[in-house]
């Protein structure tokens, strides 16, 4: 399926009755995001770093873009057909509870350059395995 | 194609807004998802798969019939309703399977952590 030319996003905000640790632990460890992405995740959490979900809707290859401890995480994500999505994840303590805001932006991005990091990360499950 | 005067064959920014804003609530998200399996059905099946009166189902499959997504007709004495052909524009399609896969996710992630995880993080589930 082709993607939309222009990049188009989609927000959302939860409020966690957690701390700021603890909530980023669960958007953070690989582990913690499988369970509540809803398929493992494998990823090494660094700005760079690659992995890959098996999500319910089909698998992913991913891209870490940014790492803020305790306030951001932010990748982009590649499904089966290579279309191409960044996703931020953003804490906010508000006081008794942390904002978790998530942005999904489709990327419009050329072919080679998606075909390279998930070859990558790839690679990189293989020589895990 | 044949030229059809009610067709939107190229979409203006408000006919785009009008579809983001129709998709921006989670029931009307749920309910393309539905027309998009079944194909079409009556306002009674939809409502009887979700906490809501028939009632507040019609008003939902009214806004998403102005913005051009959900159109309907007449079988007897039955109203149904299907997906308008080639309404839902690719950017709309991907805010609602993109917005409806993270409401599934955050809901997940919010029962997770709550409620009141502070005073005990052994982390039992």
């Amino acid at each position: 399926m082709a993607a939309s030319p222009e990049p188009v996003t989609v927000t959302r905000t939860v409020s966690l009755d957690t701390d700021v640790d603890r909530a980023w632990d669960a958007v953070s460890s690989p582990a913690e995001l499988g369970e509540w992405l809803g398929g493992p995740v494998e990823l090494d959490v660094r700005p760079g770093g690659v992995g890959h979900a098996d999500l319910p809707d089909g698998p992913r290859s991913l891209l870490v873009t940014a790492v803020e401890p305790g306030e951001r995480l932010s990748w982009l994500w590649s499904d089966e057909d290579g279309e191409v999505s960044s996703v931020e994840l953003s804490l906010v303590p508000d006081g008794e509870l942390v904002r978790l805001t998530v942005v999904e932006r489709s990327v419009v991005t050329t072919q080679a350059s998606i075909t390279s990091w998930r070859f990558e990360a790839s690679s990189l499950a293989s020589v895990r395995a | 194609m044949s030229p059809n005067p009610t067709a939107k064959l190229t979409p203006t920014i408000d006919d785009t807004s009008a579809v983001f804003a129709a998709l921006a609530d989670p029931t009307r998200r749920a309910l393309i998802e539905a027309l998009t399996r079944d194909a079409e059905a009556t306002a009674t099946q939809l409502a009887a798969a979700f906490p809501m009166t028939r009632q507040a189902i019609v008003k939902h499959l009214a806004t998403l019939a102005d913005a051009g997504l959900v159109g309907g007709h007449r079988v007897g004495r039955e109203h149904r309703y299907q997906l308008e052909p080639g309404a839902l524009t690719p950017a709309a399609a991907w805010m609602a399977g993109v917005g409806g896969a993270w409401d599934d996710r955050l809901a997940t992630l919010k029962q997770r952590l709550g409620p009141h995880p502070r005073a005990s993080r052994t982390g039992l589930s």
